[in-house]
């Protein structure tokens, strides 16, 4: 019955997709009450097809589409004062979703953990649903708001080199695939900021969190974006969640979530303009957004009880234990460290008008495991390292004869190629850190990146292309994707794959080589 | 019959009295440059007996084909290929009217007129120190085309646009909306301080901000652009892109790009908004084409896909017929042929021709002497018209589908700032 009622609310929403895209032109204003309401939004059905499976994982699935979305964001801006002398504004962002590929796909709906999937389908608590909520009073120079927000620091469209302050939800969707909106886990804070009129028209920007916690959240075991269950499971047969499953509990469980005064975060940001040149440097000192094994503990709870748990679980066929019961205390903590950085960008004329961005980050103290040869899977210690990241962007736009006017009406072809290198200072051949794209022992880890976009026929299409490549560890990915706006104002469909390739060496695994998938995306947009 | 001298009475009672208050609410306000000589405008009056008050559609735009540029000609002609409706296109014919210039305008023009100096390549030397038309009898190109450029909109203005992007093939519309505030930092001629701030370290010549509303996925997208005195200063330019919530700086230098999905590129704003430097200009003499200069875009229709709009009113105006090259020999258009008020300065009518001198677009400026918030009426852009005949496409930016433009209002000269991009939001 179930089944039936997500087959049919799939194929409403398609149907509806295609007669509500008659070309009737909408004039629907989303302002209101005199212009004080301003509503925006979005609601999408994102479709990820899979054309291949890792070793053993096709055997975890009875359908190809291990991803169905729907996906809903609301976001209201409320002027409650708007006067030249005071601003007063009330910003709202909530969003709900229902992942569906469970309900087509018996086998992903076995395997995947119940607390996983409760989570993994839909918002389980108010606080999920609230991505941000703030007053903004704006008085003259100052600009001081208070609330849920997301703050985004850094310059590059896709890449987080100096955009550290608010943690990830990678559960559904990633960078460059969805909107932050949806990935960034807002934070509660104060937030000020003073425009000055010192020369190079500086901007100070301060940044108080109380103590409200949040950590990243990684997707779940089986699902489109996590790990393969037949990887991690104890048998590829057994329907039992695997050691990612209770690896990934146990950081959520002792994670500081929520109001501890130990929890506070602040930050500084001044922003300039001198020598043509954007600029801004920033400070952060938080605790970090992912977990450090206590190697006693964590060593403790795989083996004396979450493999028995597991073992339990297989047996009783139920997975009601849970690591939030076990009673030998934390083995993750979260530690602090501090961030410095900054961003740069100019147009540099004689180089075909480009527009040129630097990023930078250095980690001082930045808190990592050591392992034996750096395997995360024999766990030694903890250390902390200095790291130096930098990123180099350059975007260019490019008239090409007879492709420009004919195919792109006019439209020019924009490019934006991004070069990051990070840097561990004195680097201990044990740390591990495959997780930030390094080889074992190796101090530099690269990427490059390539964001291509071109509007086609008076931008009714849109083609954009996505790919980054990595190569000390020789992985890569792209994601080509075709964009169709309807007539009107309101619908776009996009159309594309996601396609990963690399090596599998010995320290960096290939979790996402064998997720390649056609995507299909419906979105009505507000 | 007695009803329709009745309407004929009041009409003129109504236009009686709009002469006795006209000069009252504007305020001693003088036409620059008028565009007719008196033996000229008797001609224009006695062809007006027979149009004036006239549909023209399909059935009758060969007869007064000779006012309207070729290319628009052939799209009335054309109704279903333009998506019109099923009455086709129609304009009406109204009278020729003077369109005088604010009174602080043209007060400007009688204080600096002759007071313009030029350099030996004929630009001005003391560009930003004057205000008002330069040339009031433009004796070239370039001095026509100065006084196009010292068109100050007022000081400062503010209008919402509704852009449909049109199909005429497929019967549909792809829309934008924005919000358009600009300021005119020299060239000042409404409002204190007059003609130009003292306080222009930058040496700003004008800037503006743009709200996107949509399409929604740009909605609370913002930017701002810088155009210098400097004409050899390439603009700066800053997005607010609200999907990324990130401040982008744009290169501006590439302004031969065409505007998300439309057929107008950066160039093509006022149906130029680049420096006049760029450009070679070489006047051809007078051009008496039907224009838009009394129009209510309210009292317009049209329908999804329709390339024009219908009920536009159009009045003889002899335009100043301009040849405008750009220098760059690679340039996206080979010529344009700017068709200027003489009276207004607006450029009413543009023609435009691809690299290898093929026609390609033709945009109509629809303007209406709009009152100002100090009492005044100024010639103003309400819409523009425009269409792609290569590849029969259209577009349309209403300047009064939501509100009338608001000219010479209180805009703060702060506000073109990275920290304002942030602090709207």
């Amino acid at each position: 019955m179930r089944k039936r009622l997500v087959a049919a609310f799939f194929s409403f929403a398609v149907c509806a997709c295609i007669m509500l895209c008659a070309g009737k032109p909408a004039q629907a204003s989303s302002q209101y009450y005199d212009g004080k309401l301003e509503i925006s939004g979005f609601a999408k059905e994102t479709v990820f097809y899979r054309t291949s499976w890792e070793p053993g994982e096709s055997g975890d699935h009875n359908s190809r589409v291990d991803l169905a979305l729907a996906s809903f964001y609301f976001e209201s801006i409320y002027k409650i004062t708007d006067s030249p002398d005071m601003n007063i504004t009330w910003f709202n962002g909530l969003r709900y979703w229902w992942e569906q590929s469970s309900y087509f796909d018996d086998r992903a709906n076995d395997i995947l953990a119940h607390n996983d999937r409760a989570r993994y389908e839909h918002p389980t608590h108010g606080e999920e649903l609230l991505t941000e909520s703030y007053l903004s009073f704006t008085k003259g120079p100052w600009d001081v708001r208070v609330g849920k927000q997301i703050i985004i620091w850094g310059q590059l469209d896709t890449s987080r080199v100096a955009d550290v302050v608010n943690p990830l939800d990678l559960r559904r969707g990633v960078p460059g695939v969805d909107n932050w909106e949806e990935i960034k886990q807002g934070l509660w804070m104060i937030n000020t900021t003073y425009r000055s009129t010192l020369p190079g028209n500086l901007i100070f920007q301060n940044i108080i969190n109380p103590g409200y916690y949040k950590n990243l959240l990684l997707p779940y075991e089986g699902t489109h974006w996590g790990p393969g269950h037949a990887k991690n499971a104890f048998g590829p047969t057994i329907d039992s969640p695997g050691i990612y499953h209770w690896q990934q509990q146990k950081w959520n469980a002792d994670a500081p979530t929520g109001w501890d005064a130990d929890n506070w975060e602040l930050g500084f940001r001044v922003q300039g303009y001198t020598y043509d040149i954007d600029w801004s440097l920033l400070y952060w000192n938080a605790r970090s957004d992912g977990p450090t094994a206590r190697v006693h503990n964590a060593t403790k709870y795989g083996t004396n009880y979450a493999f028995p748990a597991a073992v339990l679980a297989t047996i009783t066929g139920s997975d009601t234990v849970h690591a939030k019961y076990w009673d030998g205390g934390k083995a993750f903590s979260f530690k602090r460290f501090q961030t410095f950085g900054g961003t740069a960008q100019t147009v540099i004329e004689p180089l075909h008008d480009s527009v040129w961005r630097l990023e930078w980050f250095f980690e001082k103290d930045s808190p990592f495991n050591t392992g034996v040869k750096g395997s995360n899977s024999s766990l030694t210690g903890v250390t902390r390292q200095d790291i130096l990241g930098t990123a180099m962007s350059y975007s260019d736009k490019y008239n090409i004869p007879w492709f420009t006017p004919t195919i792109g009406t006019g439209k020019f072809f924009e490019l934006t190629l991004t070069y990051f290198i990070e840097h561990v200072f004195n680097m201990n051949s044990d740390i591990v850190i495959n997780d930030r794209n390094h080889r074992q022992g190796d101090p530099n880890a690269q990427s490059l990146s390539l964001f291509m976009m071109q509007q086609m026929f008076n931008a009714s299409w849109t083609f954009t292309f996505n790919s980054s490549y990595y190569p000390m560890i020789k992985k890569w990915f792209i994601v080509p994707c075709f964009t169709y706006t309807w007539p009107g104002e309101h619908w776009r469909t996009d159309i594309g794959a996601a396609l990963y390739g690399g090596s599998n060496n010995e320290y960096v695994g290939d979790g996402y080589a064998h997720k390649d998938s056609i995507l299909f995306r419906m979105r009505y947009e507000f | 019959m007695r009803k329709g001298w009745c309407l004929m009475f009041r009409l003129w009672l109504l236009g009686a009295l709009m002469c006795f208050l006209a000069p009252a609410f504007a305020g001693a306000q003088e036409v620059i440059g008028s565009a007719y000589a008196p033996d000229e405008l008797a001609k224009v009056k006695e062809w007006e007996k027979t149009w004036v008050g006239k549909k023209i559609d399909k059935t009758n735009i060969d007869q007064v084909a000779a006012f309207i540029p070729e290319s628009y000609v052939g799209l009335i002609k054309a109704p279903e290929k333009w998506g019109a409706p099923p009455e086709g296109f129609f304009f009406n014919v109204v009278a020729y009217q003077p369109v005088p210039e604010t009174k602080g305008f043209s007060e400007a023009t009688k204080k600096y007129a002759s007071t313009v100096k030029k350099n030996p390549d004929g630009t001005i030397s003391n560009y930003a120190e004057i205000a008002g038309r330069p040339f009031p009898t433009p004796k070239d190109g370039f001095e026509a085309a100065y006084n196009f450029e010292f068109n100050n909109h007022g000081d400062t203005c503010k209008y919402r646009r509704y852009s449909p992007s049109i199909n005429p093939t497929a019967k549909n519309d792809r829309l934008a909306d924005q919000e358009y505030t600009e300021y005119f930092f020299i060239h000042r001629t409404e409002k204190e301080p007059l003609p130009a701030l003292a306080d222009n370290p930058k040496g700003m010549h004008r800037a503006y901000f743009l709200n996107m509303l949509k399409p929604p996925e740009f909605l609370n997208t913002r930017m701002f652009n810088i155009r210098y005195i400097d004409p050899k200063k390439e603009d700066d330019a800053y997005l607010w892109y609200s999907q990324f919530r990130r401040i982008r700086r744009m290169s501006t230098a590439q302004r031969t790009d065409s505007i998300d999905g439309s057929d107008i590129i950066y160039d093509d704003e006022y149906l130029w908004d680049g420096q006049l430097i760029r450009n070679n200009y070489t006047l051809k003499g007078k051009k008496d084409l039907l224009c838009s200069r009394h129009t209510d875009m309210k009292a317009t229709t049209r329908v999804a896909g329709q390339a024009l709009s219908n009920g536009l009113t159009l009045e003889r105006c002899n335009t100043i017929a301009i040849d405008v090259v750009n220098k760059d020999p690679n340039y996206i258009y080979s010529k344009r042929i700017w068709y200027l008020d003489p009276e207004t300065a607006i450029i009413l009518w543009t023609e435009i021709f691809d690299a290898n001198g093929k026609f390609w677009k033709c945009f109509m400026n629809n303007t209406c002497p709009v009152p100002t918030k100090t009492g005044q009426l100024k010639p103003f852009i309400v819409a523009t018209q425009f269409a792609e005949f290569q590849r029969t496409h259209a577009g349309l930016s209403d300047q009064e589908y939501f509100y009338k433009p608001e000219v010479t209002i209180d805009v703060r000269s702060d506000i073109f700032t990275v920290g304002n991009l942030q602090n709207t939001y």
